[in-house]
């Protein structure tokens, strides 16, 4: 459609993603692994709700329990107690064959390695989730072509990942998570193995993403320059949160998120 | 799109989430035209959705729910602003001063002033002519106004525009004009 001042003007206004739909509540989630001589609380009472639309960035030191984190929500793994809400709703996701059906309709997984598999182009890479999903061949074409021009990828579509930068692979990556549209996307220190440079161009990507498509978004990083780009920071320790911060009041200041990092990791909380 | 439509018509709650995560950006921006901030926007925003959810039943047509949505969020935000003239003791005027955001000031402010010293009918027509690209037809649907009516008020509202922009943005506004009158 042709734009016009009142158009851009209207596009202009910002639109708050917090406070509108609820889309992920997690409530008293705590989860705790058997050792052999001991356990280990990976996650004790967290408590936190995302917004639709919202880029949210888990910091937190090694083995805070990040990780732990994006499996309970992405449903691969069931916590110990506590419970998580899908737009307000109970979600029994930890059972088969309601995981599978969950994940497949609501989680985008993008993860540090891209994991991408190696035989398969870019295309039919993309395509994978949508091929599990038995969607009819010329709609799988559309949405891979759809996908990967969003990712500025599509060139690439008859190459192997092999050869691909980190940068492309993590950009088809992210096109895979994004194909079947879910709700949420779940992504594991997904700039962890790009120079500085690369991590730009992604974060630049998820950026444009999370604004066009007012897609909701989980970011675990240990980079605070990262994290500034996200709306809130919400900081790991042994478990629990221990501190958040929120971007947009706060002017994304990398400086003031790295130093509360560094307070965490220091053990000042 | 029809499909989660008709499924959120038998009380499907995700179906209708999906959809209105679809037009939440544009329905907010709608309201916020009405209501001048965000805290009321997202107010106006919340009871839209609650009392579609629940008034989607008597929706005629599936393929009316976006226009139907539409009329909701107009009609809630029309009423908004008019409880709450009533409930103050200051004269309207003042709330068109109140606007705690101007979106992007330096080019807009004249136009988003402009806009917002005309009429609810003129506002309304010219915001679904030019910002959601409706047609005269689905204008209409929402507004409950004669197609006529509709045509004269989006001509008429330009008029007005125009007049109260003294001549800025002139240019684009050529353009802007009829692309289907
Ligand atoms: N499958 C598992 N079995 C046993 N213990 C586990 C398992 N997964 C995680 N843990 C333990 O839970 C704790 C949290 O691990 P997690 O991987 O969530 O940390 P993280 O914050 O992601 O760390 P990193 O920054 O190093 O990736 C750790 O002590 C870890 O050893
Ligand atoms: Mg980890």
């Amino acid at each position: 459609m042709t734009s016009n001042p009142l158009k851009t003007m209207m596009n202009n206004i910002p639109v708050p993603t917090s406070q509108l739909i609820e889309v992920i509540q997690v409530k008293g989630m705590t989860k705790t692994f058997q050792h052999e001589s001991h356990q280990v609380t990976a996650l004790q009472d967290v408590n936190f709700t995302i917004y639709q639309g919202e880029m949210v960035a888990i910091m937190g030191t090694s083995g805070s329990g990040k990780s732990t984190l994006l499996q309970m929500i992405g449903a691969i793994d069931a916590p110990t107690s506590g419970q998580i809400l899908i737009r307000g709703e109970q979600a029994n996701i930890y059972q088969e064959p309601q995981a599978t059906l969950f994940r497949r309709d609501n989680i985008g997984f993008v993860f540090q390695s891209f994991e991408l598999l190696e035989d398969l182009t870019v295309a039919d890479n993309v395509a994978m989730p949508l091929i599990l999903q038995d969607m009819p061949h010329k709609e799988i074409e559309t949405r891979v072509n759809e996908v990967l021009t969003q990712v500025e990828m599509l060139q690439w579509r008859t190459h192997l990942p092999a050869e691909l930068s980190g940068g492309q692979q993590q950009r088809v990556a992210i096109a895979r998570a994004l194909i079947a549209r879910p709700p949420i996307l779940l992504a594991d220190e997904p700039t962890g193995a790009l120079d500085f440079n690369t991590t730009n161009t992604i974060l630049a990507l998820l950026q444009t993403i999370q604004t066009k498509k007012q897609q909701t978004m989980i970011i675990v990083t240990h980079d605070a320059y990262v994290a500034s780009y996200a709306d809130r920071v919400l900081f790991f320790h042994d478990g629990r949160i221990v501190d958040h911060y929120d971007n947009e009041r706060n002017e994304y200041d990398v400086g003031h998120i790295l130093e509360k990092f560094k307070q965490i990791a220091r053990g000042d909380v | 799109m029809i499909d989660d439509i008709q499924q959120a018509m038998l009380g499907d709650e995700e179906a209708f989430q999906r959809l209105i995560t679809q037009q939440h950006a544009s329905l907010y921006r709608m309201i916020y035209a009405y209501v001048h901030n965000e805290i009321d926007a997202i107010e106006v925003f919340q009871n839209v959705v609650v009392k579609a959810f629940y008034a989607l039943s008597t929706l005629q047509q599936p393929t009316y729910f976006v226009t139907w949505l539409m009329r909701i969020a107009i009609n809630e935000s029309i009423t908004f602003m008019k409880k709450q003239a009533r409930e103050s003791s200051a004269p309207i005027e003042q709330f068109m001063h109140i606007a705690d955001h101007v979106p992007s000031p330096d080019e807009n402010i004249d136009l988003w002033q402009a806009l917002n010293e005309l009429n609810d009918q003129y506002k309304t027509v010219l915001l679904l002519r030019y910002y959601q690209d409706y047609t005269v037809v689905q204008i209409a649907e929402v507004t409950q106004l004669p197609e006529g009516t509709v045509k004269t008020s989006i001509r008429r509202g330009l008029q007005q525009l125009k007049k109260r922009m003294k001549g800025a943005y002139y240019d684009d506004f050529q353009s802007f004009k009829n692309h289907d009158e």
